[in-house]
């Protein structure tokens, strides 16, 4: 067990390092917390690492080896700690004169309130990672929420895949391109071979073939797991981070507490005990969210949020459409029409620099996905192209919501996958439904409808919905978890403002977000 | 949406009936009953899944036994020795399609490359069969329900095969 765990640990570390380092370029991201740091780190890792060895391999023909893995792996690594150090020395040649020109002021993405300044020594470091957790409420929720995460990824680094679409799709194609050594791999290019979704984007299955090369995994290993599992304390530190901000400390750490315990999230086909790469879209596309729609984004933020965006696009066929509408929405949040104060509203300049960077990572991982999959006959598939261009869509659009929608609200309902999670939504929607007319909130409500719009647009051209929407719908949910989420903490603090009076942090609760 | 107050606080001031006031408390009842119900449940889950972990001192084989069934397991490790990895074969499903049997045995023979020839039932003729074959491969591997053996055949004992229960089944009737 313990090689098999320290093997995980291996396989999460491979991309977790380099992510962190990643972290250092961004100062929003530099400024957060060591754990929430660590969480952006590792999505940044797993987008940097596999999506430039997904580039490398299909573009420059560079075979998928251990030495393009571990090179790959340390450019970043070796970024950061250079800029880390350049950061200091600039820091110590400043504190000894009287410095000119003050240091530009370093916003977190969740809040310019809530998180103290960034400390200089370890041990204060340690401190106000103490501090952020605040009362004993938030830490015994961080507590369970770790406890969570270790059982989901003690399971995950001792069991070999057992899911369907883990098996069926990516780990079968993971397989393939590491006896490969290519991202396009023979059996794919053949159409004769039998290979279901050949043409569904490979951001994981690379990751895994990483991991396993750089480690010199057996085929039968686990080890792959291990990077699955350690998205679900990604999600939550995520949450936990938007949340914060939108509703307070505790409001955060109980929503993500709330995700954490969610059946779900943890065992349901596409969550952290398995292989789909539905819990690694809901990450990449939460945490671009956040970065978007988070008080006073910068340009850097709009890059890093770019690189999310950009593993979105090429974790799943779904990513494109979600990044897309993260664009828009991070285009609406930051420009003019987003500002209400005149002090606060930013020049158009500024905000398309800024949508420039967030959207160029994006436009690569088109060109890059149109190019790899243009090779790629396709077949064992779901036309979605040709069932829109037959006309489905509409009244499909319509009729077909007869045959999918009371099966998704059965999903919903089932017990031991949600525990009863939409009911508390529900209604938690309905009584704090006046915050959902707050820009920010509302920005995020869009972004939470966006994978289920996806949903409904399949539903309605599929010839059977039904089927579809039983064994798709909940994964969807998965999806839209950190927007959804960051919805249900501000309408569950205003329940709470309404209730008590004062608000769950002892102080003004909703405090008013800087549009 | 511009029409909102940016001070969320000035914004939500309103009045508040009774039905708001039943719709608060039922919300902050029904959090507290999904946590007091979910936590505990997802903590004990937790716990066993570690403690199983922790008291796991088996072999991959012994894990891949495990979990996808002995006998399944010793099959493909047969399969495995007598097709190398660069090798293609075809594929035959004789279970449901809903068992996924072709997938996982697909999974685990990759990175070997399978060309799906059909379900069993539908193959009803070994000279039809041998005029269609997607690939002139060696082998053929039948699959069936989950966690039973799929078979190894060489091919021409899998056509032979075929009309066999072809005429059987023509002088049945």
């Amino acid at each position: 067990m313990a090689a098999d765990f320290v093997g995980g640990l291996g396989a999460v570390a491979l991309f977790a390092v380099p992510g962190y380092g990643l972290t250092e370029l961004f100062p929003t991201l530099r400024a957060l917390p060591w754990p929430r740091r660590a969480a952006y780190g590792y999505l940044l890792g797993v987008a940097a690492v596999a999506g430039a060895l997904y580039a490398l391999s299909h573009v420059c023909g560079v075979p998928l080896r251990p030495a393009a893995v571990w090179a790959t792996a340390a450019a970043p690594a070796l970024a950061g700690l250079a800029a880390d150090l350049v950061r200091r020395q600039r820091a110590k040649g400043e504190a000894r004169p009287v410095s000119a020109v003050p240091a530009a002021p370093v916003i977190p993405p969740s809040a310019v309130h809530a998180v103290p300044a960034v400390p200089a020594s370890r041990r204060s470091r340690a401190a106000a990672w103490c501090r952020d957790l605040g009362r004993p409420l938030p830490a015994a929720c961080a507590l369970a929420a770790a406890l969570i995460c270790l059982g989901v990824f003690a399971e995950a680094a001792t069991n070999p895949p057992d899911d369907w679409d883990g098996r069926m799709t990516w780990c079968t194609q993971a397989r393939y391109i590491r006896a490969a050594g290519t991202v396009d791999a023979g059996v794919l290019l053949d159409g004769r071979s039998f290979v279901t979704h050949p043409q569904y984007p490979l951001l994981l299955p690379v990751a895994q073939v990483a991991a396993q090369e750089a480690f010199g995994a057996d085929p039968d290993a686990p080890l792959p797991r291990a990077i699955y599992a350690a998205f679900l304390p990604a999600l939550l530190l995520v949450i936990y981070d938007a949340t914060r901000a939108a509703a307070g400390r505790t409001a955060g750490a109980l929503a993500a507490l709330a995700a954490a315990a969610t059946p779900f999230f943890l065992h349901g086909e596409g969550a952290a005990e398995s292989t789909y790469s539905d819990l690694p879209l809901a990450c990449f596309y939460g945490a671009a969210l956040v970065l978007l729609l988070g008080p006073r984004p910068r340009v850097e933020s709009g890059l890093a949020a770019g690189l999310l965006l950009a593993a979105a696009v090429l974790t799943k066929n779904e990513g494109t459409a979600l990044a897309c509408l993260a664009l828009a929405l991070g285009w609406r949040a930051g420009g003019p029409a987003g500002a209400a104060h005149a002090s606060a509203r930013r020049s158009w300049r500024a905000g398309a620099l800024r949508f420039a960077a967030t959207a160029a990572p994006v436009v690569l991982a088109l060109v890059l996905f149109a190019s790899w999959r243009a090779g790629i006959p396709n077949r064992q598939d779901e036309d979605y192209p040709e069932l829109v261009h037959a006309g489905g869509l509409w009244p499909g659009i319509v009729t077909n919501a007869a045959e999918f929608v009371p099966v998704a609200i059965d999903r919903m309902n089932l017990f031991r996958h949600w525990a009863g999670f939409w009911w508390l939504a529900s209604a938690a929607l309905l009584a704090g439904r006046r915050v959902l007319r707050h820009p920010r909130v509302s920005r995020y409500l869009a972004a939470a409808a966006g994978p289920l719009a996806v949903a409904w647009g399949a539903y309605s051209i599929h010839p059977a919905p039904a089927y579809l929407a039983a064994v798709t719908w909940e994964r969807f949910l998965l999806q839209s978890a950190v927007p959804l989420l960051i919805v249900l903490a501000s309408a569950l603090a205003e329940v709470w403002r309404h209730l008590s009076g004062s608000g769950f942090t002892g102080r003004p609760t909703l405090r008013p977000w800087p549009p | 949406m511009r029409g909102a107050s940016p001070v969320l606080s000035r914004a939500l001031r309103g009045r508040w009936s009774v039905l708001d006031r039943a719709l608060d408390l039922a919300a902050a009842g029904l959090l507290g009953l999904f946590l007091a119900v979910a936590v505990p449940s997802a903590l004990l889950r937790a716990s066993r899944e570690v403690v199983e972990a922790a008291g796991t001192h088996e072999s991959l084989d012994q894990a891949r036994a495990r979990v996808y069934g002995e006998d399944y397991t010793r099959a493909i490790d047969q399969i495995r020795r007598e097709l190398p990895a660069g090798d293609s074969y075809l594929l035959v499903e004789a279970g449901s399609r809903e068992s996924g049997g072709a997938y996982w045995v697909r999974y685990d023979l990759a990175p070997r490359r399978a060309f799906y020839l059909g379900r069993l039932q539908e193959l009803t003729s070994g000279a039809r069969l041998r005029r269609r074959l997607p690939a002139n491969l060696r082998h053929v591997v039948v699959t069936f329900a989950k966690g039973k053996p799929p078979h190894l055949f060489e091919r021409y004992r899998f056509l032979q095969e075929l009309d066999r229960r072809a005429r059987e089944g023509s002088s049945g009737r």
